[in-house]
């Protein structure tokens, strides 16, 4: 072990001699499968809805609201940014999120809209964050969002303030099914704030990420008739 | 923080186990064990037990189809855009990541907390290379600013008061606050932030690593795990090859399980699945990810069926809280990153019975690790396993305690055997213990039976023995026997539990 770290397939080598000789393994390794089913069942209810997401996201101490349509998510936006005090925000690009022209309200009110490749002592200034949601798990409040170019990881992570706008189409009934859908993906599952209990075990908002977390959910009629004013 | 200890003298160490410590480490398993009830019993009681025994199966496939799984993992991983290195030793990991900061010339690291990285002292090799190593987890961060080491797996500062945590940060950081958790955790968090713009390299362990599509996953519930992942140039996760599990259904398994039995969360705050990690756009994302499969001795562990289990673990922190062991003396005790019943079992077969053979015998085997584990590791089973293997293992000290021994019975046979030397002894033993006896009790005694008066007093010899031994020939003859043969009874019992105290302490003590 004098040249440690050097002999990378060498040290390769010993971990997976080891491994198969304390195994017992002959041959050629071969992929294995685990062979028994889940229990799909256990873990799944189908039964919730995009009300149980949103009463659990307020558990977890976060807000959750049903929009109807347009012109209440533009009025809740404003009002959030008026309450909050937001001057800087970030937005995923994704079509989705386009279509609703929040840039453009956000805009209006006067807020700074910060670039996703924007330097990160820009980002860690901002307020605002607003992503979509690619799928969401009502049972337990948590949310599935994708990292690509429009969806950048810091938007859900560095502005104090993380708004996710939800659509009942992304709910799954379980956690199986969830995974079997993003499978292999790189991906951040978020359930509710940023939070730790590791002073005295009491509960603290907001450590490294976000400490308040807004959910809307929006309903399909805010995609059909986006606002012409 | 913790580098690798010499030998672990458990007995010692839980003599300087301040008082407050029990009562602090007893408030945050309680509510721990309540918040995970109260989760248990939502998701229903007979579908966990189910699911138990699923996550069981499944580590356990997992484990010995191990090889095949690495191999996987490893085409997987380079496939998606990580670089994998295998560590067969904890020297070899620290030399990996040393290379990686020096070939980058990182000088700041961003540190998420791990078992992996603790085991191997990668904190302290990062430091004595001259890199400065910030611990972000705010639980780790506190222990580090303190100087101490971690006490609990998933909560590393449960030992210290929000007092302590306000007054530590008044010395060290400067900054004067009330003791209230909410602005500590505040304070801490607006230094970290700092600390992660500026750092270049991200550390983190893993949770879980999915070979088919080689993802590593990274359960937290601060977000620092996330910040690792986001804003260092360079990400690098130390991870033992005993995190390994078959496909992503199992994942679905092992995360209802791991949140759930560990804090009592249905979720934590953030779950991140890293496949590759390829930069995203412009500044964000590390441009590197590289994967370091630790072995450090979880290779040996394959060999025997019943230790294996060990390897099960998915490092919740349950079989801690409901230790009465634990809930007693604290982490620090077992004097390794480890602790708690599983290290009672893990540490010994990464240290060597040399090192931690104390460890298997700080248990009461009453079980209820076993109940609670998610994995239903037998922990038991291997501690009674551990225990044996260190009772075979001859060691100088054993064959000079047998030798004690063996001395000391045939003392007890002659004394035994005549009763007028019996009588002596027993009027020598009353004489002898006048300057040490208090009350009915004898609470200090010279050594070597101070091993016994140092756990609890020992009970004087009768007071009125002189006036019953001569008073004993006027009752019955049959009532005579009978009290005759209790006393030598009595006696007996005295002689064996103090030579076998001095047998084990010789054996394990100092």
């Amino acid at each position: 072990m004098s040249d440690v770290g050097k002999n990378r397939d060498a040290d390769r080598d010993a971990v997976m001699l080891t491994v198969r000789s304390a195994l017992g393994k002959r041959g050629a390794p071969v992929t294995p499968r685990f062979p028994q089913r889940m229990p799909t069942d256990v873990l799944a209810n189908n039964q919730v809805g995009i009300s149980t997401l949103l009463l659990e996201i307020v558990k977890l101490g976060g807000f959750g609201r049903r929009v109807p349509d347009t012109d209440t998510l533009h009025r809740l936006l404003a009002e959030l940014v008026r309450c909050e005090g937001v001057k800087q925000a970030a937005l995923w690009s994704t079509p989705e999120l386009n279509e609703l022209s929040l840039n453009r309200v956000l805009h209006e009110l006067g807020v700074q809209i910060i670039s996703p490749g924007a330097e990160r002592c820009q980002c860690s200034t901002c307020d605002l964050g607003v992503t979509g949601v690619d799928l969401a798990l009502a049972q337990t409040g948590t949310l599935f969002l994708r990292t690509s170019p429009e969806r950048p990881r810091w938007i859900s992570l560095l502005p104090r303030i993380h708004l996710a706008i939800v659509e009942e189409r992304a709910l799954r009934g379980s956690l199986v099914q969830a995974l079997a859908e993003l499978r292999g993906e790189d991906m951040v599952a978020v359930t509710g704030p940023s939070r730790t209990a590791d002073i005295e075990m009491t509960l603290a908002l907001g450590v490294h990420g976000p400490s308040v977390l807004h959910v809307w959910a929006i309903a399909p009629k805010c995609r059909s008739s986006p606002s012409d004013d | 923080m913790s580098g690798l200890p010499g030998r672990v003298d458990f007995r010692r160490n839980t003599q300087c186990v301040a008082p407050q410590m029990a009562c602090a480490v007893q408030q945050a398993t309680t509510r721990f064990l309540a918040l995970r009830d109260t989760a248990v019993s939502e998701f229903g009681a007979d579908r966990w037990q189910e699911l138990r025994q699923v996550g069981h199966d499944l580590r356990l496939h997992a484990i010995e189809n191990l090889d095949g799984y690495l191999e996987l993992l490893e085409d997987q991983v380079t496939r998606a855009g990580g670089q994998v290195h295998w560590a067969p030793t904890a020297a070899c990991a620290r030399q990996i990541v040393l290379d990686i900061a020096r070939r980058h010339q990182v000088k700041r690291v961003v540190k998420v907390k791990s078992m992996a990285t603790e085991e191997i002292g990668l904190a302290l090799a990062l430091e004595s290379a001259g890199l400065s190593v910030f611990e972000t987890d705010l639980g780790e961060y506190i222990v580090q600013l303190a100087g101490e080491a971690p006490s609990h797996i998933t909560g590393p500062a449960l030992h210290m008061t929000k007092e302590d945590i306000a007054e530590l940060f008044r010395s060290k950081l400067g900054a004067s606050a009330p003791a209230d958790a909410q602005l500590l955790t505040r304070i801490a968090a607006d230094r970290l932030r700092g600390e992660f713009l500026a750092a270049d390299m991200g550390i983190s362990g893993g949770n879980f690593l999915v070979p088919d599509t080689g993802t590593l996953v990274l359960v937290t519930n601060e977000g620092n795990g996330r910040m690792c992942t986001t804003l260092p140039r360079v990400f690098v996760a130390v991870v033992g090859i005993d995190k390994v599990i078959p496909d992503w259904e199992s994942l679905a398994v092992m995360l209802t399980l791991l949140p759930r039995n560990a804090t009592g969360q249905k979720m934590t705050a953030y779950v991140s699945f890293i496949t590759g990690l390829k930069p995203v756009e412009g500044t964000e994302g590390p441009a590197e990810f590289h994967l370091i499969l630790l072995d450090n001795g979880r290779s040996q562990m394959l060999r025997d069926k019943t230790l294996r289990e060990t390897l099960l673990c998915i490092r919740c922190g349950a079989c801690l809280n409901v230790c009465p062991v634990y809930n007693t003396v604290g982490g620090h005790a077992y004097g390794w990153c480890y602790s708690g019943p599983i290290g009672a079992i893990l540490s010994p077969q990464l240290l060597g019975l040399h090192a931690a053979g104390d460890l298997p015998f700080a248990s009461t085997l009453c079980g209820a690790c076993n109940d609670i584990c998610p994995v239903k590791v037998p922990i038991t089973d291997i501690l009674l396993e551990m225990r044996q293997r260190v009772l075979h293992e001859p060691t100088a000290r054993q064959e000079r305690s047998k030798s004690t021994l063996r001395a000391a019975a045939r003392v007890a046979a002659l004394v035994f055997g005549s009763p007028r030397l019996y009588r002596w002894s027993a009027e020598a033993l009353c004489l002898l213990q006048a300057p040490f006896r208090r009350g009915g009790w004898l609470h200090r005694l010279p050594p070597p039976l101070n091993r016994w008066t140092m756990a609890r007093p020992l009970p004087a010899f009768r007071t009125d023995f002189f006036r019953w031994w001569r008073a004993r020939g006027t009752g019955r003859s049959q009532q005579r026997l009978l009290r005759a043969s209790l006393l030598v009874a009595a006696a007996g019992l005295v002689i064996a539990a103090v030579s076998s105290r001095i047998h084990r302490s010789k054996r394990q003590g100092t």
